[in-house]
Order: C-alpha cells, then sequence, then structure tokens
C-alpha cells in the first residue's frame, strides 16, 4: 500500500442492537470516516471486524453513507480508537480526514434505497470478518457532506450485541 | 486476455469458531469467501450475489462493472457519463462543489472559479 494509507482502528467497542435506516447511531457503536475538506477524496482499501462475544451474536453491519452528518465529532481517546499512517515514517497528512465513534450529535444513517451499502454480516462470537478491495476498485467518497462524504461501519437492526473491534484501512487524497 | 475478475476485492468471513451463523450467510462453524465489486460511477462497493440471474451492469466506457442504480439513471434522457475519479477532479479543480443529491447522482454547483 501507498505510504499515506491511513488506519483507523478501535478496540472493545460493543455492536449494540443495531441502528435502524434514517436514524442516529449511538455512541461509540460506530466508527465514521469524514472529509477534512469538501474537496477530499477518500479511499476505503480494507475493512477487518474481530468478534469477542462469549456467545452467539449475530452483527448486521454495513458500510453506509451518513445521509445527515454529525456535529462536533468527539476527539478519538486512546483508550478505544486511534487513527494514523501506516507507514511510520510517513509524512503529516496536509488535510487529516476526521474519524470519530462519538459526536455532539450522531451521523444518521441513510435509507436512500440508491445508496450503496457493503453488507459485512458475521457472528461476533470468535467471527473474524475481512475485507478487501481490488487495486482502485476502492469504496469511495469525497468531499465533507452528506451522502457523498462520510462514511459510516457499523451494525443495523436486528443484530444481537457483542463486543469487537475493527480496523478500517483508507487512503486520503 | 485480460478478465473483468481482476477488479473482483475479496470478503471472507470466517466463523469457524463462532458456533453459530449470521443471519442470511452459510452455516455455523463456516468458512466463507465471496468476491465483491465496485461501481466506478458512485464509489459504492457491493457483495456479488451469486444467484443473481439478471446480467451484472457494465459500463462500456469505463470497461467496469456498475452498480443496479447508476445503470439506471445511465439510460435517462441527458445522462452525463462521469465517473468519481473523474468527479473527484471536478471538485479538487476547485470549479464545482457537491451540495448535497444521493451518492449516484450528487448535485453539482458551480462555484464560478474560473
Amino acid at each position: 500500500m501507498a505510504s499515506h494509507t491511513r488506519l483507523f482502528q478501535a478496540q472493545g467497542l460493543s455492536s449494540g442492537t443495531g441502528t435502524a435506516t434514517n436514524a442516529l447511531f449511538t455512541t461509540s457503536q460506530y466508527m465514521a470516516l469524514k472529509g477534512a475538506a469538501a474537496t477530499q477524496r477518500i479511499d476505503v482499501n480494507e475493512i477487518l471486524i474481530s468478534g469477542f462475544a462469549t456467545s452467539s451474536a449475530p452483527a448486521l453491519f454495513q458500510l453506509v453513507h451518513a445521509s445527515v452528518i454529525e456535529t462536533t465529532p468527539t476527539a478519538l481517546a486512546v483508550a478505544t480508537a486511534s487513527d494514523g499512517p501506516m507507514d511510520s515514517s510517513a509524512a503529516a497528512v496536509a488535510s487529516a480526514p476526521v474519524t470519530f465513534i462519538a459526536a455532539a450529535t450522531q451521523p444518521t444513517s441513510t435509507n436512500n434505497t440508491t445508496d450503496p451499502r457493503l453488507n459485512l454480516g458475521l457472528n461476533l462470537n470468535g467471527g473474524i470478518l475481512r475485507w478487501v478491495s481490488a487495486p482502485n476498485m476502492n469504496w469511495t467518497q469525497l468531499g465533507n457532506t452528506a451522502t457523498l462524504g462520510e462514511s459510516v461501519l457499523a451494525a443495523l437492526t436486528g443484530s444481537t450485541s457483542g463486543t469487537f473491534s475493527a480496523h478500517v484501512a483508507y487512503e486520503p487524497y | 486476455m485480460s478478465s473483468l475478475k481482476r477488479y473482483d476485492g475479496e470478503l471472507m468471513i470466517d466463523n469457524r469458531c463462532s458456533g453459530d451463523e449470521p443471519p442470511g450467510l452459510p452455516g455455523m462453524g463456516t468458512h466463507f469467501s465471496v468476491p465483491t465489486l465496485a461501481c466506478r460511477h458512485c464509489g459504492g462497493v457491493w457483495v456479488i450475489n451469486p444467484l443473481r440471474k439478471r446480467a451484472r451492469e457494465y459500463c462500456k466506457t469505463c470497461n467496469k462493472y456498475i452498480c443496479d442504480t447508476c445503470y439506471g439513471l445511465s439510460k435517462e434522457a441527458g445522462y452525463t457519463h462521469r465517473t468519481i475519479d473523474e468527479l473527484t477532479e471536478m471538485v479538487q479543480s476547485g470549479r464545482y462543489e457537491v451540495v448535497g443529491g444521493t451518492v449516484c447522482n450528487p448535485i453539482l454547483i458551480s462555484t464560478g472559479v474560473k
């Protein structure tokens, strides 16, 4: 991967029982990625979810766009999440994308049937899920406004709550 | 001859330690691997449905698969062919701004910059 690929990860989060479409996500039950500016493009290359539930916990994870973006995202806390370049010698990006798992007002899951959704369902009882794109065939977002400018990884309605850790590898331009 | 398979991503779900299955996916204790496709018009990705009988929509201009929604839009009158890469270039040129719409049909306005 290119040296400016970044890794947004969170550990020990709860999936909750899932968020309905057109509803606010629940704090610390999602991982959101937003462009730093109206012109910033982000390509998502890889997603990995590891489940740590001690009993069966099917979780209907999806990567979706937000139809209403958040207000005042909370800065990541090292106890639960981090975001940085995969290449430790990489120069700092001029405009770092906004990554968060909580905000003053959470983002809203899109309910537009024409918006893409990547299904990433697994059983959090020891399940592991990894999605990786082919080169230049990434999940792409553009800007920092709804709907194209923000993506969220979260469990959707119908899930059984379980603990998970996950990472999202992405490349900002 | 190159194949469109080179555009496939991969989704791997390992539930061998789970003892149970997620809804809609193969049975308990399984290791499941399936290709994914990306739409170069909207930038979305989806898991291939192996049971699909309809054609997977394909753009001859891009020489890539596109999603059903973008394919439907491409058949509408006045459609302008635009990949996510071209859209990125337009926005990053500073001449256009995305002000809303859907992922497959974003609303662009001119910023007035020459």
